[in-house]
């Protein structure tokens, strides 16, 4: 993108129908995962209740270690019900990453880019690197 | 507890979440507790609540341009902060002095609302000069009073800090934190009731996720009762958000002051009872 365009683009950015976006696509998409395990579960074994746990990990590990676990049909459930707990989770986050790209390129903002920052290091660690 | 009663009670849960710009817990951990499911099952199951009832209002409230972006990103900072150290002393410590200490500081600004609730908020005339360096202004269109409300918010080196003590009370007992972030915004910093209500309702949705990080660590997250508040809260949450535009900010603090008090009431019980 040009100078011009560039500048016509920031202009016309409205940052708080993105984050809206994000809010609710990330519900819908978390929503979405856990319908298709239920139903799942409910061709696999004829009822929706079902028993599952979580070890405990960080949001990483967790995604990470139940596709290494979903080869048996039997488990496929768990894992479209642990992905929507997943994009559940993600999606605060992703609308901080958002916020901070924001900051940074289109308000250029650095003390609201610093705020944002500080928010997001720990929340990094503990949910991808702790 | 059956699945199908789950769904129901966060549906409702979700409902008053959004109206009243709280999660889920005023409802969630009585009626969970009552069912014998663990408190300590029962506060991350709240907290989760809170991210869903977050995402799922707060979208309807940031497309309207009513919940204050630029004061969200500091005060999350505090709250992100107190929640992960709430969460962390969550199993090894006990609870009841904070459930006292917490009912009680809620109970005591019921009754200054209470007594303001004939008073209709005031815009802040004379900002100090730190909220000002944060931009802590902007301005809304009122569905509820047809009307565009510009503001100014004020205090912010106080409520910032004091957003720490709401992440900490969130984090340790599930329930609360919320109330308390939506008091501060509006006692402390002296922003409009609904820019309250919903930058809190933003708000809530990362600090409970640095809460929930640190119970999905210690293996206290059970998929089992989560499902139905992904599926049900959301529901009740859309209802909330729909009926609260309509609503005057007079009405939208009463629905709050309400809600207020059960949850103060419910905290006094939880410190008596010891859960």
């Amino acid at each position: 993108m040009n100078k011009v365009g560039w500048a016509k683009w920031i202009t016309g950015f409205d940052m708080e129908h993105l984050v809206s976006s994000i809010l609710q696509d990330g519900m819908f998409i978390s929503i979405g995962f856990v319908t298709v395990g239920l139903f799942l579960q409910w061709v696999v074994a004829g009822q929706i209740s079902f028993k599952s746990e979580l070890r405990g990990e960080n949001v990483l590990q967790f995604i990470l270690g139940e596709l290494h676990r979903s080869g048996s049909p039997r488990l496929l459930f768990s894992l479209w019900v642990k992905l929507g707990i997943a994009a559940l989770l993600l999606t605060p986050y992703v609308r901080e990453v958002v916020s901070l790209l924001y900051f940074v390129f289109v308000e250029r903002s650095w003390k609201h880019m610093l705020f944002t920052a500080f928010t997001l290091i720990p929340l990094t660690y503990i949910l991808l690197l702790g | 507890m059956s699945v199908e009663v789950l769904f129901f009670i966060s549906m409702i849960a979700g409902l008053v979440g959004a109206m009243s710009g709280m999660g889920g817990g005023v409802i969630l951990i009585p009626v969970l507790t009552s069912y014998g499911v663990d408190i300590k099952r029962a506060i991350p199951l709240s907290i989760i609540s809170m991210i869903v009832i977050s995402n799922s209002a707060a979208s309807g409230y940031v497309r309207r341009h009513i919940p204050n972006l630029k004061a969200s990103a500091f005060l999350e900072i505090f709250a992100v902060f107190g929640s992960l150290l709430g969460a962390s002393i969550t199993v090894a410590s006990g609870r009841r002095p904070l459930f006292f200490l917490c009912g009680g500081i809620i109970l005591s600004s019921c009754v200054i609302l209470w007594k303001q609730r004939k008073e209709v908020w005031k815009p802040v005339i004379h900002q100090d000069t730190f909220s000002g360096w944060l931009d802590l202004e902007g301005s809304y269109y009122d569905h509820g009073e047809k009307k565009t409300i510009a503001y100014r918010g004020q205090r912010a080196s106080l409520g910032g800090p004091l957003m720490f003590g709401a992440g900490l009370v969130s984090g340790w007992l599930g329930v609360g934190g919320s109330a308390l972030a939506v008091l501060i915004h509006d006692l402390v910093m002296g922003l409009p009731p609904k820019v309250s209500l919903t930058t809190s309702n933003l708000i809530i949705g990362v600090m409970a996720l640095a809460g929930v990080s640190v119970y999905l660590e210690a293996g206290l997250i059970d998929p089992t009762l989560v499902v139905p508040v992904i599926l049900g809260a959301p529901l009740g949450a859309f209802i909330g958000a729909k009926l609260f535009m309509s609503l005057t900010n007079r009405v939208v603090r009463f629905v709050f002051l309400t809600v207020l008090m059960v949850l103060g009431i419910e905290m006094i019980v939880h410190g008596v009872r010891g859960i």
